[in-house]
């Protein structure tokens, strides 16, 4: 079965690319890890390597700019060859593995060597929310990063969400990856996941970093997402991807950065429908109030200052009721600081986990 | 128990039957090939099988939504029943009642019942006529455990019990009203209990056991038969596949599932007749083989059989209407 | 944050969803309760989460936002949870019953009948019954005698029962939440067709009175009057009509009690012409009703006999040859009306 070259996604915000070159021609032989072309996006320019030993035929034609995903060329494997895996630093960035945890496969991502760090995502996002921040950042700790259940290429599962299956399956997780004990950066879901895990097994969590998240939801955005999670059921992603756009970016974001926006709406139109209905009405009813108290590791809350599905005043009763934690308000950001803010974001956690 | 090597033949051609009929309905329903909607008798065939095996041609049953397995059981055709549930001129009921009216009364197949709960006074009706005629004939009542809950349970079992009424009211206890567990729509574990508050005599029996569900039937149809009323008998039972064709059934737990797969009444008796040396594995090849085709048969007849005429929606609503 | 309130495409479930959901979110004495409508009650795996959210899933979701303390699974019971619905409304909640399909009537006759209808009546007025019953009518699901019948008339020759049946999404949300917040017994028919059926509906809040029909297409040759399912039929046959020079106005029930005899008899006398379209049996019936309330009240201003379009005096057959002979359609509503219009006068 051919293989196909594919135009990589590199970063979240990416929905498309240009081949710049190809350094190979139709019908060359190619060896696995051989760079066959080089492409560009407005931010970066990287080469791709040929997965497999084979014979390579161009489908895209220099100079084109296609989506992500588009099928640049193809590799006949020659006989007996066996596809190699990417290797870290290659254009795709560290390879994305799937892991049996909890009874379903989880999708992660595993970079870097030292004490672990985990990023947790937010509801209808995948790992990819954390592509902005800069890895050069974290020398010297280990950075795992999965989609959630049912959302990314983790394992779509059937039923209620709960706070109590995903904070098993992070267990699980870090049980599997053999992390005893971890910095969790949870960003909105993620930093709910975060919290229970720090109060139900507080010997697990080193540091709690939250971002952009509440304990509890005022009951108006209750409704909201409970209006949310009825659209999808009845009307599928289609009906819902705008308006969880506009709750999570600020309009001068999305003014600025239309392609990022796209690219985003795209991969929310990607999603499960029942997975993020799900995740959508256990956000909606959570209330993590009473388990502040009992927390006991360092704490830092992070907040983009126009926020406005988790405004700043969420963050600052959060940080109040967290004993010793920092509050961080970061000015010109809406609800997706790793998105709108990586450069301070990636400072700010950098210098605590 | 005293079973003759042709009636215990008849039970297992009866089990076969049914299960190579709804495994059948199911195919042509996915296939779009069938109207409407059904429910599927599959893992309960044993409790039909049973209780009509200790009745007579002349005795009556009353069935459910799930009724193909209770029709299958008291000898109705199964080309006239395939054709019914396919809407055609040929069928049981002319078309005109579908899978959930399928009927014979010639057979005393009274109908199988869109309505929970809607057989069970027509079989104090059925039970009222064998005592006024002095027939001697039985009713068989089936019903479901959603059907427990149902007044016209509790009000027929009273009124069965009061006039003495050769009735043997069957409760298949399936384990769900469609998505609802037993467990939240019953106060009590076991239906045959409230047998009791009626005065009459009530029995658990495993509904996958076809010679338990049997014997327990033998001995009620003989008092019933005998004038010493109605009985109440509780046959536990899983029900293979969903409420209705298409229906995810989310609503079952692994402990549901892994104990229904393993409840299987045609394996079970296969396993004892052979070991006891009653029939061959070759005999029973054999009689499977004659269910299959039978039903290939009745399949082929539905197919080819022709759609009812339009003057026939206004006919029969009455015996005469001038 | 508010709710958003702009209009959008959404079908007639997610209308009548949104309907509940919002009334429910503001008032906490509304109770909902039905066979299966959170469905899967006390399995254990499922946590909170429904198997069924109702059997056409119009109610999906409401276990997860209200609980199951007020989205309540019953046992195939009508009698109880009906009479149940009658009797908690009696004494200050304001239920939703939703009674899976309207032939089920005939197992909680008595709550209906006896009870809920005439409670206030008998009390000298001083009990109120707010009670919703939600209901399915209609055939074309192939579902046979039990399961497809159109009842609208039997509830509303019963005194003390309001009735209504929408026939399209924004009118199923705004007749659904004026049905709740009314303090009589509404019977709400759903149509078993309709449900996926798409329609520009109103975001946040949005009432539509009981008791007011709706003048759905303005016209001038004929009128064609239509309830539910049979208002569709009746603005397709419209269209026909046009095509061949013939002007119907469609007046689209909505309300079955009260009629908006009001708004028939202007028709009336506009155009001269009365075809009636119903799909529920026509022997004291709710097309000859009307056919009588317009002769005795509007007699003088009819042209020509009025036209009748309704199921034959039988039950609904299985045979899907049988059923769509049995059912109105806009064809028969075509002929029926080509045939008034070539009546003399």
């Amino acid at each position: 079965m051919p293989i196909d070259v594919i135009m990589p996604k590199m970063g979240m915000g990416m929905s498309e690319g240009k081949l710049s070159r190809w350094q190979v021609k139709d019908g060359d032989s190619v060896e696995a890890g051989q760079v066959v072309l080089e492409m560009e996006t407005d931010k970066a320019t990287a080469e791709m390597t040929a997965d497999v030993d084979g014979v390579i035929s161009v489908v895209v034609a220099e100079g084109e700019v296609v989506d992500v995903g588009t099928v640049l060329g193809r590799i006949e494997p020659a006989e007996g060859a066996v596809v190699k895996p990417r290797a870290p630093g290659a254009a795709e960035g560290p390879s994305a593995e799937i892991l049996q945890a909890n009874g379903i496969a989880l999708n992660v991502q595993r970079t870097g060597e030292g004490p672990a760090v985990v990023f947790i995502h937010g509801l209808s996002s995948s790992m990819e929310l954390w592509t902005g921040l800069d890895q050069a950042g974290f020398q010297g700790r280990t950075l795992i990063s999965y989609d959630l259940r049912g959302h990314g290429r983790s394992e779509q599962t059937p039923g209620a969400h709960t706070l109590r299956k995903h904070t098993a399956d992070l267990v699980a997780l870090l049980e599997t990856l053999g992390v005893e004990q971890a910095s969790l950066v949870g960003h909105s879901l993620g930093a709910m996941i975060a919290v229970e895990l720090a109060a139900s097994r507080p010997e697990s969590v080193r540091s709690l970093s939250l971002l952009s998240s509440t304990a509890a939801f005022p009951q108006e955005t209750r409704n909201t997402l409970f209006e949310l999670a009825s659209a999808a059921t009845f009307g599928g992603m289609e009906g819902i991807a705008d308006p969880l756009i506009e709750l999570t970016f600020r309009p001068a974001f999305r003014d600025a950065n239309p392609k990022v926006v796209e690219a985003i709406r795209r991969s929310i139109l990607s999603s499960d429908a029942a997975s993020i209905v799900a995740a959508t009405r256990m956000v909606a009813k959570a209330d993590l109030r009473p388990r502040l108290g009992g927390l006991t590791c360092p704490t830092q809350v992070l907040v983009g200052s126009e926020d406005s599905l988790t405004p700043p005043d969420l963050s600052r009763q959060l940080a109040a009721a967290i004993e010793g934690a920092q509050l961080h308000e970061l000015p010109d950001c809406g609800h997706a600081a790793p998105v709108e803010q990586p450069a301070p974001v990636t400072r700010l956690l950098a210098e605590f986990v | 128990m005293n079973l003759s090597q042709d009636q215990l033949r008849s039970m297992y051609r009866t089990m076969v039957s049914i299960r190579n009929f709804e495994e059948t309905v199911k195919q042509a329903f996915a296939k779009g090939h069938i109207p409407g909607f059904v429910h599927l008798y599959v893992g309960e065939e044993a409790i039909a099988t049973g209780v009509c095996s200790a009745l007579r041609a002349s005795d009556t049953i009353t069935s459910t939504h799930r009724g193909h397995g209770h029709c299958i059981a008291k000898g109705c055709d199964m080309n006239s029943m395939m054709a019914e549930i396919y809407g055609k001129a040929t069928g049981l009921c002319k078309g005109k009642g579908g899978s959930m009216h399928i009927a014979d009364v010639g057979k005393g197949m009274l109908g199988a019942n869109g309505i929970v709960g809607g057989g069970p006074p027509l079989a104090c009706g059925a039970g009222l006529t064998s005592v006024v005629t002095g027939s001697g004939d039985v009713c068989a009542c089936f019903f479901g455990d959603g059907a427990c809950e149902q007044g016209t349970f509790h009000e027929s079992a009273n009124l069965a019990a009061i006039w003495n009424l050769p009735v043997i009211f069957v409760a298949e206890n399936n384990g769900y009203a469609q998505s609802t567990p037993a467990s939240y729509h019953c106060a009590i574990e076991n239906i045959a209990e409230r047998a009791a508050s009626y005065g009459i005599p009530g029995a658990v029996v495993d509904g996958s056991d076809v010679f338990a569900v049997h014997e327990a039937a033998v001995e009620a149809v003989k008092r019933a038969r005998a004038g010493q009323g109605p009985s109440l008998l509780e046959c536990k039972t899983y029900r293979h596949h969903g409420h209705f064709e298409g229906d995810q059934q989310t609503y079952k737990d692994d402990l549901y599932k892994s104990v229904s797969q393993g409840k299987d009444s045609i394996r079970d008796f296969r396993a004892l007749v052979t070991e006891h040396g009653w029939f061959t594995s070759e005999e029973l090849d054999a009689i499977d083989r004659e269910a299959r085709q039978a039903v290939e048969e009745a399949l082929a007849y539905a197919e080819s059989s022709p759609l009812p005429a339009v003057e026939e929606v206004t006919s029969d609503v009455y015996v005469s209407y001038p | 944050m508010a709710v958003a309130t702009a209009a959008r495409t959404i079908t007639i479930a997610e209308a009548l969803n949104e309907s509940i959901r919002l009334e429910m979110r503001a008032d906490p004495k509304i109770v909902i309760m039905g066979e299966d409508i959170a469905g899967g009650a006390q399995v254990e795996h499922l946590e909170d989460d429904e198997a069924w959210g109702g059997v056409m899933g119009v109610t999906k979701g409401l276990v997860h936002e209200f609980g199951r303390e007020r989205v309540l699974d019953t046992p195939i019971s009508e009698a109880a949870f009906i009479g149940a619905a009658v009797g908690a409304a009696a004494t200050g909640l304001r239920p939703i019953a939703e009674l899976m399909f309207c032939g089920f009537l005939g197992s909680c006759l008595d709550s209906l009948l006896n009870q809920g209808s005439k409670l206030r009546y008998m009390f000298g007025g001083k009990a109120t019954v707010p009670v919703t019953i939600r209901t399915m009518i209609g055939g074309g699901f192939r579902a046979a005698a039990q399961h497809a019948q159109t009842l609208y008339p039997m509830f509303a020759n019963i005194p003390g029962l309001k009735v209504v049946a929408p026939s399209n999404a924004a009118d199923a949300k705004g007749l659904l939440t004026a049905s709740i917040r009314d303090d009589d017994p509404v019977i709400f028919c759903e149509h078993i067709t309709m449900y996926t059926l798409k329609g520009e509906v109103p975001g946040g809040e949005h009432v539509v009175p009981i008791g007011k029909a709706a003048v759905a297409r303005p016209g001038s040759d004929v009128t064609l009057l239509g309830v539910s399912l049979t208002a569709v039929h009746a603005l397709n046959a419209a269209k026909t009509l046009a095509e061949e020079g013939i002007d119907a106005e469609v007046i689209d029930l909505r309300t079955v009690s009260p009629l908006d005899e009001e708004t028939i008899l202007e028709s009336v006398q506009k155009t001269g012409r009365l075809v009636i379209v119903d799909e529920a049996n026509p022997l004291c019936g709710l097309a000859s009703h009307i056919a009588g309330m317009v002769a005795s009240r509007g007699f003088h201003w009819l042209r020509a006999p009025v036209g009748m379009v309704t199921a034959p005096h039988s039950p609904v057959p299985f045979s899907p040859v049988l059923e769509d002979a049995y059912l109105p359609n806009p064809k028969k509503v075509v002929a029926a009306v080509k045939e008034t219009c070539s009546s003399a006068s």
